[in-house]
């Protein structure tokens, strides 16, 4: 037998009679196979387990169990083996069983190579394609395994970045909770879920309108997605079971994918009910203090007045601009802490810049004319309507006219400007206020809106003052978003300009 | 010419008496009170032509004083001047929206108070 298919292949005769085990074996160890002999069932599959053969030659009667049973427990159709069953006088339904059974034929006794050989090759054939069968499905056993075990890797990983992420967003002070873009609620932490008072396994996917109890909330937070596509931030008092009545800042920020596409909205909140309350104490430690020193204030300028006889008037002239000086001072001193602190709240009103400006310079003029100095407002413009904090505008104009006043020369004169300018994007209002002074030295420029400087040393004891003004002018000019600088600085006086969003 | 009358309500007796001294040094006649019940019952008595009223007072302040003064036929004529120390970013319009004609914040200028005095005596 020359087939190629038959080389070195292993069988196992399985009869209970020696002589037929001997004289199988005998032939086909002439054909080049290698052969093993077992006499019983049990003594066969032993033999199995320990090494697979490519054939097997069974004997249909076997002492200890049927050729039947013997096929059973081989699983041939399972296994990469064939059997040949080698038949008496047997009954045909079992030749028939054995072939239901898996068994690929039979042979009857006395078995010669004749008959045995043209079995032998066929049933090489598909032991090969069994086998080869077998090492397919055992690699793609082996790629399941390895892949079922990276997959395993990547969900533990996801899961502890998850229980990591978790862990992140609930231990925040603040609330969280992401809507997609159907206001559908995505996420909210434990924090959010003491704020509202819901939990967020029963309002998963729910609208906001739908999970958030109370109304109000729900339909500010829908305002502010509706109203800017980034960012916005707005104050509420929330009503929570857990918490009690708190007032909370609550920003939106819209998220975007690696696309730049807006997959939902994150809602932060934040409670500032301590720094609400620190901040009323402080206005009211504040309009203590104002009224305390103030109230001295006014009774020594007003018994000045009652003792301003000819007699004294030089006298009461100089305590009456102390007293001035004083007061000044004390409001400087009460808005810079005012002023200085974060969490100062800008109150916009609709106002009339002209009127404001014209009313700054109005209250400067007396105090100017003593030295001489006249200011002047050169505007073309009748009235010009702005939505601002005038307050802060004033602290800004005062303290440009005074340091304009203050370091101006004698007999010189003070310069305001306004101009509208309108841009395509957004509106300028440039107030300009121009001294006749001595400028300010160039190494000095950058500490000018410092506090506490007065650009030289020797300038506090010359002029006085304790520098907050412009200080306060900056700071007032930043929670205004508008800018305050100077913009020309000659031997022959300076100009610091304003420029206001005049939306 | 009459005196035009001027009720100073504010329970810092120095200041009661210098702002009426002050006052009185530009041709005002003065009352004074130094409590909002006292300064209630002294508008109601003498009818002033205008009040000064100060805002930071013990158990009745300024506001109260105000909302009782325009509640009483007697008093509701009677301009109100808020007359303070304290701090308010709105002055002018919060005494306005509390029935009050102005607003004018502690240490003041005579001159500016008595241009206000008269401008609103004039207006009455």
């Amino acid at each position: 037998m020359s087939d190629s298919s038959m080389d070195a292949r292993t069988v196992l005769i399985v009869d209970d009679s020696k002589f037929i085990c001997s004289h199988v074996a005998k032939m086909l160890g002439e054909h080049g196979f290698r052969v093993d002999t077992a006499t019983t069932g049990n003594e066969a599959l032993l033999k199995i387990a320990q090494s697979t053969p490519d054939f097997l030659i069974i004997d249909i009667g076997l002492p200890d169990m049927s050729g039947i049973d013997f096929l059973r427990e081989l699983y041939v159709k399972d296994n990469p083996y064939e059997a040949i069953m080698i038949t008496g006088q047997e009954k045909l339904e079992n030749t028939k069983k054995a072939m239901e059974l898996g068994a690929f034929g039979s042979i009857a006794k006395p078995v010669v190579w004749n008959s045995l050989e043209p079995m032998l090759l066929r049933a090489a054939e598909f032991v090969r394609i069994k086998k080869e069968r077998f090492q397919k499905l055992e690699l793609l056993h082996e790629s399941i395994e390895k892949k079922t075990e990276e997959l395993n890797e990547t969900v533990n990983v996801l899961e502890n970045q998850g229980r990591r992420f978790d862990t992140i967003v609930n231990s925040m002070e603040e609330g969280l909770l992401a809507v997609d873009n159907n206001t559908c609620i995505m996420m909210f932490n434990c924090q959010a879920e003491k704020i509202f008072g819901i939990r967020f396994g029963d309002c998963a996917g729910q609208t906001l309108l739908e999970a958030i109890p109370d109304q109000t909330i729900a339909e500010n937070m829908l305002t502010q997605i509706q109203g800017n596509p980034l960012y916005s931030s707005t104050i509420m008092t929330i009503l929570s079971m857990d918490l009690g009545k708190r007032h909370f800042q609550i920003t939106m920020n819209t998220v975007f994918d690696e696309k730049q596409i807006s997959i939902g909205s994150v809602f932060t909140f934040l409670d500032i009910s301590d720094r609400i309350k620190s901040e009323q104490l402080r206005s009211s430690f504040l309009s203590l203090v104002a009224h305390e020193l103030r109230t001295p204030l006014t009774i020594v300028t007003n018994d000045l007045m009652a003792i301003s006889g000819s007699e004294n008037r030089e006298i009461v002239d100089e305590m009456r601009l102390s007293c001035g000086t004083l007061d000044h001072l004390v409001n400087n001193l009460l808005m810079f802490t005012k002023l200085s602190d974060a969490s100062y709240v800008v109150k916009p009103g609709s106002l009339d810049i002209v009127q404001l400006v014209t009313a700054e310079a109005k209250k400067k003029r007396q105090h100017a004319l003593r030295r001489g100095i006249h200011i002047e407002v050169e505007n073309k413009l009748s009235s010009v309507e702005l939505v601002s904090d005038g307050r802060l505008i004033a602290i800004i104009l005062d303290a440009l006219l005074d340091n304009a006043v203050k370091f101006n020369r004698q007999d010189g004169a003070v310069r305001i400007k306004l101009e509208l300018s309108k841009q395509p994007l957004e509106s300028y209002l440039r107030i300009a206020v121009i001294d006749q002074g001595c400028g300010i030295a160039e190494n000095l420029v950058d500490r000018i809106f410092n506090a506490f400087t007065q650009g030289e040393d020797h300038l506090v004891r010359k002029f006085g003052g304790m520098g907050t003004g412009l200080f306060l002018a900056k700071r007032a000019a930043y929670l205004l978003s508008a800018t305050l600088d100077i913009t020309d600085n000659t031997a022959d006086g300076c100009c610091f300009t304003l420029l206001l969003p005049a939306s | 010419m009459e005196k035009k009358r001027v009720l100073v309500i504010d329970d810092e007796k120095l200041m009661v008496k210098s702002t009426c001294r002050a006052l009185e040094m530009y041709q005002f006649e003065t009352i004074g009170a130094l409590d909002g019940e006292s300064g209630l019952k002294a508008a109601q008595s003498e009818k002033p032509d205008i009040i000064l009223l100060d805002i930071m007072m013990p158990v009745v302040d300024g506001w109260h004083v105000l909302e009782r003064l325009k509640r009483h036929e007697d008093t509701a004529h009677i301009p109100v001047i808020i007359f303070t120390a304290k701090e308010y970013s709105d002055g002018v319009k919060i005494a306005r929206e509390h029935g009050a004609v102005d607003f004018i914040t502690k240490p003041f200028d005579l001159d500016e108070i008595v241009e206000m005095l008269q401008s609103y005596l004039i207006m009455e």
